[in-house]
């Protein structure tokens, strides 16, 4: 017998540290640190990532939320949250790993949107080259200290360790969280950070990928700043109705919404929020997509600016297995072969095409807006989603109004010769009367003349 | 110049007699279809019925199906369809909407027997059409599509004229180019191959509109090319799974004439040649015959009598009628 050969096809610390981290940008790497937060608070209250995301938790007032801290500086970037904190035993042997064991994603809400075991990671190599990690749950805690260039030193697959000391656990679950400090900053990070546009960036990307998250069950400062979330502008009224479907496929639940956009102050539709969102256990990964990705141009018209922007769709996809879920691990966008995804993307140019042919009618070819399509979309209000997620599935439709008091006039037109509509003016003195009231004048003056009215 | 035989065929273009030919043909199919184990009397029917009904009024009396929608886009004719609508307990009349919309309403447990019939050359709405009426369809539906494939026309300053192959390649890949990359020569686009491009692009949106939906395949049954006045396609089949197969596989479709359980074999070419009703009354006292037979009485051409064999079963019969 010949001895068997193998190749080697172990990990290196310089993939991760270096090559790993060049997908993904500063902003991002501020998200998944939020992420991680956001998980601990997913497991400390024991939050559902369904359709409860929509509904504003009735034991919770704003003072009461869980808050989430970025400061951020050209010398260091430090996220404090009070969001649960990381159990010992998770951070011992999950949390720091690259990737998770197939045991850790079977245990139910452990991973909300933790999915990968990836990004936490990531974002630390990509900001700085030392990081601390101080966490505190109501049964333990942990303090952690890494030096990045000392790790990566030692490249031995023994050495793929961080190591920890444990602390005091917090004292009550208000205070039980995590702080994060990742100092020095890589000088990338540091150029980014200083560009003058990071904190706007941050904010708008913040405030769209927890849309779901913000001012329902956490707060996110950035530098003492409170973060506002976006609104996803699904609408309706009285005589709108959006549509509304759940389908379950292989573990995933998906919610979809689409109906009319709410009309903004100038009572106008911007086209920037017109289009698809996507959502995986309430984290916002698509917004106001208008491609291929959520099926315009294949099976649904092309998005056309003037015409489709009064469109709005939510997709939610929730799962206890969050590897079930068609996001990238960017979380960034959508993994457009998972087969859930490419299954409910179906599903979702059905519940579009009655608001497609709703706009078609409202603009047709381009000439100025219906105004019996103008009528019913300047009533459109913002939509409690959760209420209609309780309620009955139903496709977008537009219910006729109830028939209003029997109209008791008719509309008269006629044509007069300007020589005479000029005699009128001239002889009531009032030069600068429009047409139509030149003629209702005449009118009304029959009416008296002949004691009609 | 019109000749005899041209002006002859005329009086049949204005009855569309190869049309009721396929009509036929699938009432038969649906009909075989029926003894092989589908419920096809509780099918609906969503058709685009226009003012005539024609394949209402044959689905209702042939096949006693009670379900049945005709969909109508244009408000237009709200008064001229509600008049001549047959049936009224059976068919309803959507007037003023897409059909797209209302295929993207249908109820998921029912089976369907769905015409998309359209009467101009391939354009984008028709393959998102396609695309959703095959993600929404329930195993056991039917999906039937005709489309014209003459030569689409330019519309410019001195009036209409038919495209050059170049403009037809342009045309068509405007239309449905993610589904036509085997056709890449403007030579593709000339008129005796736009029935393959058209069948092409509606195959291209069939596979798209199942993609990612497990258990769910769309089997041929029809690939019919006549032609009246315009040339036509059609093409039909079932969605389902293994079990819709299976009972395909063993109805007696397989031994019909115009059954294409592959859409790439030869189309079902149906022509009517133009016979007088005697010749028809004699022709049809010999049927069934083998492929030798010829008549004795009148010289007919081999493809006429060859023709006339295929489809003298569904042969449509007409009369003026003084009443």
């Amino acid at each position: 017998m010949t001895e068997q050969l193998v190749a080697k096809a172990h990990p290196h610390k310089m993939f991760f540290v270096e090559m790993f981290t060049r997908d993904v940008s500063i902003e991002e790497c501020m998200l998944d640190l939020i992420d991680n937060s956001i998980d601990g608070l997913i497991r400390s209250r024991d939050i559902e990532l369904g359709q409860n995301l929509l509904a504003l938790p009735p034991d919770q007032r704003e003072s009461n939320l869980a808050t989430i801290k970025l400061e951020v500086s050209d010398k260091r970037v430090l996220i404090t949250d009070n969001c649960g904190g990381i159990p010992l035993k998770d951070a011992r042997e999950e949390v720091f790993n690259f990737g998770h064991t197939p045991a850790y994603g079977a245990e139910s809400k452990k991973l909300g949107l933790g999915v990968y075991g990836v990004g936490l990671k990531r974002a630390l190599f990509k900001i700085g080259t030392a990081f601390e990690v101080t966490s505190k749950t109501v049964s333990d805690g942990f303090f952690m200290k890494v030096d990045l260039n000392d790790w990566m030193a030692k490249d031995s697959l023994r050495e793929w360790i961080f190591p920890l000391s444990p602390i005091d656990k917090a004292k009550s679950i208000q205070t039980a969280g995590t702080t994060i400090k990742i100092s020095p900053l890589r000088e990338e990070a540091r150029v980014a950070i200083n560009d003058g546009r990071f904190k706007s960036r941050v904010f708008t990307e913040v405030g769209r990928a927890y849309a779901l998250f913000l001012e329902r069950f956490v707060t996110v400062q950035f530098d003492s700043e409170k973060i506002k979330p976006m609104q996803i502008p699904l609408g309706a009224s009285e005589v709108i109705i959006p549509a509304f479907k759940e389908l379950n496929y292989d573990g995933v639940t998906i919610h979809l919404f689409a109906s009319l956009a709410k009309r903004d102050a100038r009572n106008e539709w911007p086209a920037e929020q017109a289009g698809w969102y996507v959502a995986c256990n309430g984290r916002l990964v698509v917004a106001a997509d208008k491609t291929d990705l959520t099926g315009w141009g294949v099976s649904l018209p092309e998005f056309h600016t003037g015409k489709y922007r009064g469109f709005v769709g939510l997709a939610l996809f929730s799962s206890d297995d969050p590897l079930k879920l068609p996001w990238t691990t960017k979380k960034s966008g959508l993994n457009r072969e998972s087969t859930v995804f490419q299954r409910v993307r179906h599903e979702m140019v059905a519940v579009s095409r009655p608001i497609i042919s709703f706009l078609n009618k409202m603009y047709p070819s381009d000439a100025p807006e219906e105004p019996q399509q103008r009528a019913l979309a300047d009533e459109v209000k913002f939509i409690d989603l959760h209420s209609i997620a309780k309620g009955t599935q139903t496709p977008f439709d537009v219910r006729p109004l109830k028939p209003t008091k029997e109209k008791t006039t008719v509309r008269i037109q006629f044509d007069a010769e300007k020589q005479d509509v000029e005699k009128v003016r001239k002889h009531l003195r009032r030069p600068w009367m429009s047409y139509k009231e030149v003629g209702e004048t005449a009118f009304k003056e029959y009416l008296r003349i002949n004691k009609l009215s | 110049m019109i000749t005899l035989t041209e002006s002859f065929r005329k009086v049949h273009y204005g009855l569309r007699p190869s049309k009721q030919v396929e009509r036929r043909m699938i009432i038969d199919a649906l009909l075989l279809l029926a003894e092989a184990g589908f419920p096809v009397r509780d099918y609906h029917y969503l058709g685009m019925g226009s003012v005539h009904f024609v394949d209402f009024a044959m689905i209702h009396k042939f096949l006693g199906i009670l379900k049945m929608t005709s969909v109508e886009a244009s408000p237009k004719l709200t008064n001229r369809i509600e008049f001549n609508r047959p049936y009224r307990n059976a068919v309803e009349t959507i007037v003023g909407k897409e059909i797209g919309e209302i295929i993207s309403k249908i109820e998921e447990n029912t089976s369907y027997l769905v015409w998309l019939d359209y009467d101009n050359v391939l354009s984008d709405y028709m393959i998102r059409d396609i695309i959703l009426s095959i993600s929404k369809l329930a195993a056991g539906s039917i999906l039937l599509i005709t489309i014209d494939t003459e030569l689409p026309k330019f519309v410019g300053d001195d009036g209409e004229r038919e495209m050059a192959p170049a403009e037809t390649r342009a045309f068509f890949e405007a239309q449905a180019g993610p589904y036509l990359a085997r056709f890449s020569k403007d030579e593709d686009y000339c008129y005796g191959n736009l029935s393959n491009v058209t069948r092409e692009a509606i195959q291209g949106a069939i596979r798209y509109g199942i993609s990612g939906i497990p258990d769910k395949e769309f089997f041929p049954l029809f690939n019919f090319l006549y032609k009246d006045t315009n040339r036509m396609l059609t093409v039909g089949g079932m969605v389902g799974g293994q079990s819709e197969k299976r009972k395909i596989r063993r109805s007696s479709l397989r031994n019909t004439v115009y059954a294409r359980f592959d859409l790439s074999a030869e189309p079902c070419y149906i022509s009517v040649p133009p016979l007088t009703r005697k010749e028809v009354m004699y022709l049809e006292s010999y049927m069934p015959a083998n492929q030798d037979w010829r008549p004795d009485e009148f010289e007919l051409s081999d493809e006429d009598v060859s023709q006339f064999r295929q489809i003298y079963r569904f042969f449509p019969t007409y009369a003026e009628l003084f009443l």
